[in-house]
């Protein structure tokens, strides 16, 4: 058993599930299933591209909204959320960011993929599930059929 | 350097712990009610449930506790009506209350060792599945017997 486990069952994981809390609550669960599965396979595959397709992905839903309240203006926000995670530091609405973690463990600049590479699949992937636990709960007899 | 490994005394308490009355009787109903919840499932030759299969694969393969909560998670998250039986009669959410519980009882007999914490999760969440599916299968045996009863008067 690893710090590194220990750290992804314990800190990692409570991140994970208050940042999709924090989603479902400001901007309520607008994403599909298959745009939840899709971050979740990016996440595990390719976690430094994360931040891209979160960027891309608020470019584009912020395109199709045509009313702030609107869906796509929501769903804007949550990419919104997910590319602060990865990019920005502690504000006075975030209290914690995967960068700001990153910069409070010390890691040497050549290590810093191996950190990403190490806690980015984990944390997507409890974030991702816990958004879709929650979407269920909200939306009980929604069928979408991508499992 | 941390010791990882758990000493007797641990093992002792989580089967203590386990083999407790009260908390038997609460993994029983729990059984009772993931029964209830899947008792029309037919899979294999067994006629065993295959979300309760794959309950009881989640806690063997897991390698710490938040892997068997993500199992019900996701198994709650899914559009299907698979997803609607996890969340019938409050199902999902009573057994991941369970988990819950079982963390803090980890914490409890770890004493500040996070590596001992993690396993006793670990090692809780397994003794707690292996007695939610004992009482499933207890039932699905009784109904078998009953229904071998009806046919044989």
């Amino acid at each position: 058993m690893t710090e590194l486990d220990i750290e992804i069952d314990d800190g990692l994981r409570h991140r994970a599930v208050e940042a999709a809390e924090r989603c479902v609550r400001l901007y309520g669960c607008r994403l599909t299933p298959s745009q939840v599965n899709g971050l979740r396979q990016l996440g595990r595959l390719q976690p430094k591209e994360v931040s891209n397709y979160a960027a891309k992905q608020k470019l584009r839903a912020q395109k199709r909204s045509q009313d702030p309240t609107d869906r796509h203006a929501q769903e804007a926000g949550f990419w919104d959320q997910l590319w602060k995670l990865c990019n920005s530091g502690k504000a006075k609405d975030l209290d914690w960011t995967l960068k700001s973690a990153l910069a409070e463990a010390n890691v040497a600049k050549g290590e810093q993929d191996q950190w990403i590479n190490d806690r980015y699949p984990p944390f997507f992937q409890a974030l991702c599930i816990h958004y879709l636990y929650l979407r269920g709960q909200q939306s009980p007899h929604e069928e979408d059929h991508d499992d | 350097m941390t010791a990882t490994v758990l000493t007797r005394a641990q093992l002792a308490k989580i089967e203590t712990y386990l083999d407790d009355e009260e908390n038997n009787s609460r993994f029983a109903e729990q059984g009772s009610l993931v029964y209830q919840v899947f008792r029309d499932d037919r899979g294999g030759r067994d006629n065993i449930s295959s979300q309760v299969r794959n309950l009881q694969q989640a806690a063997t393969s897991a390698t710490k506790l938040a892997d068997v909560e993500d199992f019900i998670k996701n198994q709650m998250g899914k559009g299907t009506g698979a997803a609607r039986r996890w969340r019938q009669d409050n199902l999902g959410e009573t057994l991941l209350k369970e988990l819950g519980e079982l963390r803090k009882t980890a914490h409890n007999l770890a004493e500040g060792n996070s590596h001992h914490e993690i396993q006793i999760r670990l090692r809780l969440a397994r003794g707690w599945v292996r007695s939610v599916v004992s009482e499933y299968l207890f039932r699905k045996a009784q109904e078998a017997q009953d229904v071998a009863g009806e046919n044989h008067p």
